[in-house]
């Protein structure tokens, strides 16, 4: 491992299992200590990527490294520097989760038991029951205390949130807090764009096998758009609506006004405040809108 | 819908079935021509030495009639064997269907989308039963026309009837297993549960023939179907028995609707223990979970202790019948040219090795089936993607694999041999202490030979590795106990695994047999190694 390279590189790293379907040309580094969130929707090439990155799956082209290392050449040594979790959570029927960890703890060396009990009491994990018993969250947290159990360097983590309650997930956040604070960094795929702007310090956007965006998730934020519909109790106060920096009116009929707001939306709020507002929505902007938004900026 | 997702998962049961009992249908017809010849002497000397051999193995068998004529020996030979085939067919699939679905989650997605349970379990008798009328049907076809190429007949109508009643106790069979798998958890403990039920039910029913549990004998299935004999002159169709068998298939999946309906889904239907214990928090302590190989002993700790006592079992039942067999192969010269192959030499050593050699062989080739199926299970279900995420590399797993089979076949013939050796000697069979035990350890080669092809196999179709190193196998075994019979030639012999082994206690070691498995065993654990070195792991 050299200190001095990134936790991830990828250089036109591309698995090409036909009719459209994998990952192409992929270029893309990930800094130290950096959360950075890679999504996309389901069958855009996600998990390809970090099976590909886990040495799992082999490149049709390209290649990847951590820490330096090749994924596929040096893989035994870049797994030490790895937590893992999988989008897909393996089977363990009759097994004990106490038995799991032990076993993959095994398979691993070096972990310290303290580690797992602290892990599995922040997410309440009874791990005398056996995983045919665990529901999915349960079984969720189990693959979370093994990819976070022996303290690695970098985490990859497939869709790590998928059947967390919001306290777990607070407990998630927390976890990964935790990781960043002690100088690790984090890959992690999602398809939940609230899930990446609470986590992630840069994104990725990734569709139909390529990589379509990449972007730091502060300058997202300023850039994103939504949608947010007000109903008044009489006239509404459309020229000062209008006069707001970021917004755009697209329909105004009767008490009903429609708009979009880049960036912030406390200035729409301060506007509203002296009007009588019967009902307000808004809509959170696809992945894709929240990104082209931002280029369109 | 719900008929043709059970016709679906039962496609490869009746495929597997109905070739085995087709093969054995036409093999058994042409080998009655091979043996006992066409003319009525031949025939009756033929008759006069089976019905002898049938006499003393009706713990297996049903007595024999009319051997002299080929609708009697099939009648015995044939149609005797199939309630073994069938019976194991309805066990696996009505673990499947009642734990196997449910283990995987079908069953949960079947009854969200608004199928009741009654209808959900009635559907897969139904369609068991539809299966088991295609089954039945081709195999009495392919009986038909091996006796035609014998150029033998058979009535028809006698066969259509054997016909019903293998369908009325196959779905006996089936319904009984579906009301034991309620009281099991998951598919491998509901198979295990039904492999003793029916089992029990199949040792009444061959003690019932030598005048043992009479009192319950008509309790079992398989004592009600011998009922039928329509095949032989003077023989029918037992309406009583046929009825008895599709009364208690209907009563079976009654009992099994109202287990299926009281209990919650992925339950046993016994009550169950609420645990009041602290919450566990520390990984397990077990330092065998810890270890290479020992890891992989651990995980299947209980079902070598299984496998080892199915082994003994069976070497101790088949022991008990030895010294009957020899007194009757002294009687009846075709035996004896069987077991020593046309050769000479020592009847106890040929008997015991003929015997304990080729049931070790297939039940061990069997352990080696489950732990290729444990493989490809592992890829399946994503553990080897969890092991891989650890720094290991992958030729350990290989490595790994390879150790585990040997170390537990080698304990599964240190056991059995042990318990059978002393068994035999208790029986007051001269046997060679050492030669037995030489050709105990020699059985360990040939499992991992076929572990090793079994590697090649998981390397190459993952999916398909299970079925086709069962196909090797069944090959095998049916070339090894058919060579004798139908005189094969060396060629075809040599394709028989099983014939890398050789007569070990009659022979002494098959060098040459030892040396081709270490080759295979060379090569195709290698190819396992490279294959697994390069190829991509998906799920």
């Amino acid at each position: 491992m050299r200190a001095d390279r990134p936790p991830i590189a990828t250089h036109r790293l591309t698995k090409d299992y036909g009719s459209g379907r994998g990952i192409f040309d992929l270029d893309l580094v990930i800094d130290r200590g950096e959360v950075f969130g890679f999504l996309g929707p389901n069958g855009a090439g996600k998990t390809t990527t970090i099976r590909q990155l886990m040495g799992l799956v082999r490149p049709s082209r390209g290649s990847a490294e951590i820490f330096g290392l090749d994924c596929q050449r040096d893989s035994v040594e870049v797994k030490r520097h790895i937590g893992y979790l999988p989008g897909e959570l393996p089977q363990y029927g009759g097994w004990k989760g106490a038995e799991v960890v032990a076993y993959l703890a095994g398979l691993r060396g070096n972990v310290d038991p303290g580690e797992v009990r602290r892990i599995a009491e922040r997410f309440e994990l009874d791990l005398g029951r056996t995983y045919r018993e665990y529901s999915h969250g349960n079984k969720q947290k189990l693959a979370l205390v093994v990819a976070f159990m022996h303290r690695p360097e970098l985490l990859i983590l497939d869709e790590p949130t998928s059947g967390l309650d919001p306290l777990n997930q607070h407990q998630f956040h927390e976890l990964v807090g935790g990781a960043i604070a002690r100088g690790a960094s984090v890959f992690l795929s999602s398809h939940v764009l609230s899930e990446v702007e609470q986590l992630c310090d840069r994104a990725g956007i990734v569709r139909e096998g390529r990589l379509v965006a990449l972007a730091p998730l502060a300058e997202l934020r300023a850039a994103k758009e939504r949608e947010v519909e007000i109903r008044f109790a009489s006239a509404p106060p459309i020229e000062r609506i209008r006069a707001l920096d970021g917004v755009t009116v697209l329909e105004s009929t009767g008490p009903r006004v429609r708009c979009r707001v880049r960036g912030s939306i406390a200035p729409l709020v301060t506007v509203l405040r002296d009007a009588e507002v019967v009902d307000l929505v808004t809509h959170e902007p696809t992945l894709e809108q929240a990104f082209l938004s931002f280029y369109s900026a | 819908m719900m008929l043709r997702i059970a016709f679906r998962q039962g496609r490869g049961g009746l495929v597997a079935t109905t070739a085995i009992a087709a093969f054995n249908g036409i093999a058994q017809s042409l080998g009655y021509a091979a043996i006992a010849g066409h003319s009525p002497a031949t025939r009756a000397a033929f008759a006069a030495q089976m019905e002898l051999v049938g006499r003393q193995l009706t713990f297996l068998l049903p007595v024999p009639a009319q051997v002299e004529t080929v609708a009697g020996f099939l009648q015995w030979r044939h149609f005797g064997t199939l309630p073994l085939v069938y019976g194991v067919w309805a066990l696996l699939a009505a673990a499947g269907a009642a734990r196997g679905d449910e283990e995987r989650g079908h069953v949960e997605q079947w009854l969200a989308a608004g199928l009741s349970r009654a209808r959900y379990l009635v559907s897969r008798v139904a369609v068991f039963a539809l299966l088991a009328t295609v089954s039945a049907a081709v195999t009495c076809g392919a009986t038909l026309l091996g006796t035609a190429w014998a150029g033998d007949a058979l009535p028809l109508a006698g066969l259509v009837a054997q016909g019903i009643a293998l369908v009325a106790l196959s779905v006996c069979c089936y319904a009984i297993a579906l009301v034991v798998t309620q009281f099991a958890v998951t598919g491998r403990t509901a198979a295990g549960i039904g492999a003793a039920v029916l089992g029990a039910l199949f040792l009444i029913a061959g003690a019932a023939r030598s005048g043992g549990f009479e009192g319950v004998a008509s309790l079992s299935p398989f004592w009600q179907y011998e009922r039928s004999r329509p095949l032989i002159t003077g023989g029918s169709l037992d309406p009583t028995s046929v009825m008895w068998l599709f009364g208690v298939a209907l009563l079976g999946t009654a009992g099994a609707v109202v287990l299926f309906a009281r209990r919650d889904l992925g339950s046993s239907a016994l009550p169950r223990r609420v645990s009041r214990a602290a919450p566990v928090r520390d990984p397990a302590r077990r330092i065998t979970l810890r270890l290479p190989v020992i890891a992989g002993i651990d995980r299947q700790a209980t079902g070598l202790i299984a496998w080892s006592i199915g082994l003994s079992a069976l070497g101790i039942f088949l022991g008990s019948l030895l010294p009957t067999m020899i007194r009757l192969a002294k009687e009846v010269p075709i035996i004896r040219v069987i077991v020593l192959r046309g050769g000479s030499g020592d009847l106890d050593a040929a008997f015991v090795g003929a015997v304990w050699g080729s049931s070790a062989l297939l039940v061990l080739s069997s352990y080696v089936i489950a732990q290729v199926a444990a493989w490809a299970a592992d890829e399946s279900e994503g553990r080897l993607e969890m092991a891989l995420s650890a720094p290991i590399p992958r030729w350990r797993i290989v490595l790994e694999r390879i150790a585990t089979l040997t170390v537990g076949a080698s304990f599964l013939v240190l056991v059995a041999s042990v318990i059978v050796g002393t068994a035999t000697r208790a029986q007051g069979l001269s046997v060679d202490l050492a030669k037995f035990a030489a050709a105990s350890a020699l059985l360990v080669p040939l499992v991992v030979t076929c572990g090793a092809i079994g590697a090649v196999l998981i390397g190459w179709r993952p999916r398909a590795a299970v079925w086709l190193l069962g196909l090797v196998i069944v090959a095998s075994y049916f070339i090894q106990q058919l060579a004798p019979m139908f005189g094969f030639n060396d060629l075809i012999r040599h394709l028989s695994l099983f014939e890398l082994y050789g007569t070990p206690l009659l022979d002494g070691p098959n060098w040459r047999g030892l040396a081709i498995q270490v080759a295979i065993i060379a090569v195709g654990f290698g190819t396992a190694l490279f294959s697994m070195s390069r190829r991509d792991i998906a799920r």
